[in-house]
C-alpha cells in the first residue's frame, strides 16, 4: 500500500512553515519536505495584513513543494486558535428504563450516544470548536473508568474536554489558506500537536505539561492519566520578549531579536553583572550600543517568568493539583532561549527539558526538534484521523463478531 | 593607590584608582588633592589652557584644541562634548588597566557637563568601575545652569556606576554670611577631597575589619544611582559620640534624613591604635538606629598611626532608586500624559512601551495589558 503523505501548515507569528510527511506502518513519521518563510502580516497569531500573509503562505507551500518535489493540494492547518481555551463538559445517559428495575450492560451504542451528548457544548458565538477530547467515563458511582463496555450500570457519564478558539482568528487563517488557493482539510490546535509529537504514553500517564513557546503565542497542554486535563493558549510569546528588549534598551527590533537569540538568557546571573554586550551598528541609522548583560536578562527574565506563570495560573484554574511527574517539555522557537529550561524548572518546580519529537526521521537536525514538534505532531494527528475513518467499521465488525455476537 | 603604593603593598594586583578632574572646577579640585597627597594618581582635563597652565599637577590633558582653540567651552555643553570626543583616544589610553575611575567635576558649565558623560561611557567600555563626584551649582547661578547640570547628571547616570552628588547649596550655612566666596567654592572641593582620600585610605590600608575594594564595588553596583557622601572627624574622650552626632546631622545627608530612606550604606572608620571596640559599637549602633531594616550595610575599620587620638568616619549612602533609567523617556511620557490633559471619563491611553504592539488588539489579562513589557508593569527597575 502506498503511503499517503500529509501536508501541514502552520501560520506562525515569526515563521510560516509547511511540512509534508507520511506515517509509516511502524508508526514512524517520515518527513518528506519542509518549506518555511519568515512571516509578515501576522501578529500575535492573528492576521493584520491579508496580502502579506497570503504571500507568505504561498512562499512556504512553494518552498515545501520544491523541497519535496511534490505538489501540495490540501493542508492541515495548525493554529493556536487565537487564545484557545479548554472547557469541560459532561454527558449523561440513562441506561435503565424506569419500569425495568434492573441494571443493564453498557455497549458501544451507549458510549456513542453519551459521547454525542457530551459533544454538544454551547459555545459563545465568537468561539469555534477545535477539538473534542474524550476523557473519563463514570459508571454509576465508579469514576475514572476508561472503557465501560460490558459493565453493568444504571447511568453512564462521560467527561469531554472541548478546546475552542476564536472564530474570527481560525476562520481567517483558513480563509487565507483557501485563498492561496489550497484546500484546508481541518484546523488543529497546535498545543495538541506538539504533545502528540513529543509525548509517549508513559509520560501522558505520569502527568506532563507541554508548553509551546512560539513567536506570538504560547500554547500549553497538560496530560495526566493518559488524558488531556488542561489546554490553552494566550497571545504572548517570543515577540514580546523581543519587543520588551527593544523598548527597554532602546534599540531597533531587529537588533533586539538578534541580541535575544545570541546573548539573551532567561536567568539573571550574578556572575555576569559586569558583562557588557556590544550591539554592532546597523546600516540603517543605528549607531551601535553597549548594554549590560544583566539589564538584558532582567528584561527577558521578567517576561519569560510571566509567560510561565500565566501557564501555571491557567493550569491551577482548570485542574488544580495535577501531578506533573514527567516534568515539563518545552517546544517551539522560544524554547531555544538560554536558561529558559532552568526558569521553567523554577516556576513549575519540576524538571523541564526540550520536547523533541521521536519516531521521526528527515528533520534537519535533532537539535532543531522542538521547532518542528508541532508539525510532526500534526502529521501524526492527520494520519490518525484518516485511519479512524477507515478502520472503525472493521473493528466494530470484529467486536460485534466476538462480543456482540455471543450475546445475541 | 599609585605605583608607589602598589610596590609597597604585599599584593601585586592592588586595585588601581585614578582620579580625573574634568572642567575647570574639577581640574582645580584634583590639583588641590594632589598637592596634599602626592601619591594620588590624578589627571586634570580641561579645554581651557589658562586653567591647566596654572595648575601644579603632573598629568593634564588638554582637550578640544581644534575646537575651542585653547579657550574654555564658554558654558556650551555641546562644545564640551565635541572636545572630548575629538580627544577620546587620549582618555582611553589613560584608562587602560584602571579598576576604579573617580571623576571629579563641577556640573553646570560647558566642559564638565559635556565631557563627563562621554568619559563615563569610555570608562565603562574600558571595563572600569566609575564613581562620579559632581558638585551641583548654587541656586543663585540661575535656572539655566542648574538645568544644564541636571541634564548632564541624567546622561552621566546611564554609564556611571555611582554618582556622588554634592549640592553646593547644602554646603553653605545660610547663617554664615561672612563666608568669603573663595571659601565657599573651596568647600565643595574639600568635601570631594575628603571623600576620595577616605575611600583611598579605606581601600589601601589593612584594617582590623577590612573594607576592601570588592565591598565598595558591590555597594556601587547595588546602589546604582545617587550616592551621598558624608564624613566626620572627632578627637578626645567623647569622640565617638561627637562623630556620630555630626554625621547624623550632616548637611550633606540632609540633616540625617537621607539615612532613613537609604538603600545601601558603607561606613568606614579610621582611627589610631587607641581605637576601642566600644567606640566602634557606639558609632555603628547609633547609625543603625536611623537606618531602615533591609538596608545593605557594610562597614570597615582601618588603623592609621596618623589618626592617633582621633576618629574619622565616612559614609557613602546610596539613595533608593526612584525611577528606572533606561526607559525613563517612555515612562515619563506615559506618566505625564496620564496626569494631565485627561478629562472626566477619559481612559488614559497607555501605550508606553508597547512598541510594535501599540496598534494591535491589546491582550488583557487580569486587568493588565500583556503587550506592555513585564518589567514596566511589575515596576522592575532595570540595572543599567
Amino acid at each position: 500500500m502506498a503511503l499517503e503523505s500529509t501536508a501541514v501548515l502552520e501560520i506562525g507569528t515569526t515563521t510560516v512553515r509547511a511540512m509534508v510527511g507520511e506515517v509509516r506502518d511502524d508508526g514512524e513519521v517520515s518527513v518528506i519536505a519542509i518549506g518555511e518563510t519568515p512571516s509578515r502580516g501576522i501578529r500575535k497569531g492573528e492576521i493584520i495584513n491579508r496580502d502579506d500573509a497570503i504571500r507568505c503562505v504561498r512562499n512556504a507551500i512553494k518552498a515545501a513543494e520544491e523541497n519535496g518535489r511534490k505538489s501540495i493540494h490540501s493542508v492541515m492547518l495548525v493554529t493556536s486558535g487565537g487564545q484557545a481555551e479548554a472547557k469541560k463538559s459532561t454527558g449523561i445517559h440513562k441506561l435503565v428504563d424506569p419500569q425495568d428495575n434492573q441494571l443493564s450492560e453498557v455497549d458501544q451504542e451507549d458510549i456513542d450516544e453519551v459521547v454525542e451528548i457530551a459533544r454538544k457544548v454551547a459555545l459563545p458565538e465568537n468561539r469555534i470548536k477545535l477539538h473534542t477530547l474524550q476523557q473519563y467515563f463514570q459508571v454509576d458511582d465508579t469514576i475514572n473508568v476508561t472503557n465501560p463496555v460490558g459493565m453493568a450500570s444504571e447511568e453512564l457519564r462521560v467527561d469531554m474536554l472541548t478546546i475552542h478558539g476564536k472564530r474570527s482568528a481560525v476562520d481567517n487563517l483558513r480563509k487565507i489558506v483557501d485563498d492561496a488557493p489550497i484546500q484546508c482539510v481541518d484546523a488543529v490546535f497546535s498545543g495538541l500537536c506538539s504533545a502528540a509529537a513529543v509525548l509517549n504514553d508513559e509520560q501522558k500517564k505520569a502527568g506532563v505539561l507541554v508548553v509551546d513557546v512560539g513567536g506570538g503565542t504560547t500554547d500549553f497542554v497538560l496530560y495526566h492519566d493518559g488524558f488531556i486535563q488542561a489546554a490553552g493558549s494566550f497571545p504572548v510569546g517570543g515577540d514580546h520578549v523581543t519587543n520588551d528588549i527593544s523598548v527597554g534598551l532602546q534599540i531597533p527590533l531587529g537588533q533586539a531579536e538578534a541580541l535575544k537569540v545570541k546573548d539573551g538568557s532567561a536567568l539573571t546571573n550574578l556572575m555576569e553583572r559586569d558583562h557588557n554586550i556590544s550591539i554592532p551598528a546597523a546600516s540603517q541609522g543605528f549607531s551601535g550600543k553597549m548594554v549590560r548583560a544583566v539589564t538584558l536578562n532582567t528584561i527577558i527574565n521578567a517576561r519569560m517568568e510571566e509567560i510561565f506563570s500565566l501557564v501555571k495560573e491557567q493550569i491551577d484554574v482548570q485542574c488544580p493539583n495535577v501531578p506533573m511527574s514527567a516534568g515539563v517539555l518545552l517546544t517551539g522557537g522560544g524554547s531555544f532561549l538560554n536558561g529558559v529550561r532552568d526558569l521553567g524548572q523554577k516556576v513549575f518546580n519540576v524538571p523541564c527539558t526540550h520536547g523533541k519529537p521521536f519516531y521521526v526521521h528527515g528533520l534537519p537536525s535533532v537539535k532543531a526538534g522542538p521547532l518542528y514538534a508541532v508539525h510532526v505532531g500534526a502529521i501524526r494527528y492527520a494520519a490518525s484521523l484518516k485511519t479512524v475513518v477507515e478502520k472503525p467499521p472493521l473493528t466494530k465488525k470484529l467486536m460485534h463478531l466476538f462480543w456482540g455476537g455471543s450475546h445475541e | 593607590m599609585s605605583e608607589g603604593r602598589v610596590v609597597q603593598g604585599q599584593q601585586i594586583a592592588a586595585p588601581r584608582i585614578l582620579v580625573m578632574g574634568v572642567g575647570s572646577s574639577g581640574a582645580k579640585a584634583v590639583a588641590g588633592m594632589q598637592a596634599l597627597n602626592s601619591d594620588l594618581d590624578a589627571i586634570a582635563i580641561d579645554t581651557d589652557t589658562k586653567v591647566l597652565e596654572t595648575l601644579s599637577i603632573e598629568t593634564s590633558i588638554h582637550i578640544g584644541a581644534s575646537i575651542t582653540r585653547g579657550m574654555s567651552s564658554g558654558g556650551d555643553v555641546e562644545l564640551g562634548r565635541q572636545s572630548i570626543e575629538k580627544d577620546s583616544s587620549d582618555i582611553r589610553k589613560q584608562l587602560r588597566q584602571i579598576d576604579l575611575l573617580i571623576i571629579v567635576a563641577g556640573l553646570g558649565g560647558g566642559t564638565g557637563s559635556g565631557a563627563v558623560p562621554v568619559i563615563t561611557r569610555i570608562a565603562r567600555e574600558a571595563g572600569a568601575l566609575v564613581l562620579t563626584m559632581v558638585s551641583m551649582p548654587f541656586a543663585f547661578e540661575g535656572k539655566k545652569i542648574s538645568r544644564t547640570a541636571e541634564e548632564a547628571l541624567k546622561r552621566i547616570r546611564t554609564h556611571a556606576d555611582a554618582i556622588v552628588r554634592i549640592p553646593n547649596e547644602r554646603l553653605i550655612d545660610r547663617k554664615d554670611t561672612e563666608l568669603p566666596a573663595e571659601h565657599s567654592f573651596a568647600r565643595s572641593h574639600q568635601v570631594m577631597m575628603d571623600g576620595i582620600f577616605s575611600i583611598g585610605r579605606l581601600l589601601s590600608r589593612n584594617g582590623v575589619c577590612g573594607l576592601d575594594f570588592a565591598s565598595v564595588h558591590t555597594m556601587l553596583r547595588n546602589c546604582d544611582g545617587f550616592c551621598h557622601f558624608a564624613g566626620a572627624d572627632g578627637s578626645g574622650e567623647k569622640r565617638a559620640d561627637k562623630v556620630v552626632e555630626d554625621l547624623l546631622t550632616h548637611r550633606l545627608l540632609n540633616n540625617g534624613r537621607l539615612l532613613e530612606h537609604a538603600a545601601g550604606i558603607v561606613v568606614g572608620l579610621t582611627g589610631g591604635h587607641d581605637l576601642k571596640l566600644s567606640e566602634i559599637e557606639v558609632v555603628m549602633n547609633r547609625i543603625q538606629e536611623k537606618l531602615p531594616d533591609e538596608i545593605w550595610l557594610n562597614f570597615g575599620v582601618s588603623i592609621d598611626p596618623a589618626f592617633e587620638d582621633r576618629l574619622s568616619v565616612i559614609t557613602l549612602v546610596a539613595e533608593a532608586w526612584k525611577e528606572p533609567l533606561v526607559d525613563s523617556t517612555n515612562r515619563q511620557l506615559g506618566l505625564s500624559f496620564n496626569r494631565s490633559g485627561l478629562g472626566q471619563g477619559e481612559l488614559p491611553l497607555e501605550s508606553a512601551g508597547k512598541g510594535e504592539f501599540a496598534f494591535v488588539d491589546p491582550t488583557i489579562h487580569n486587568n493588565q495589558d500583556l503587550d506592555v513589557p513585564t518589567y514596566i508593569r511589575r515596576d522592575i527597575k532595570l540595572p543599567r
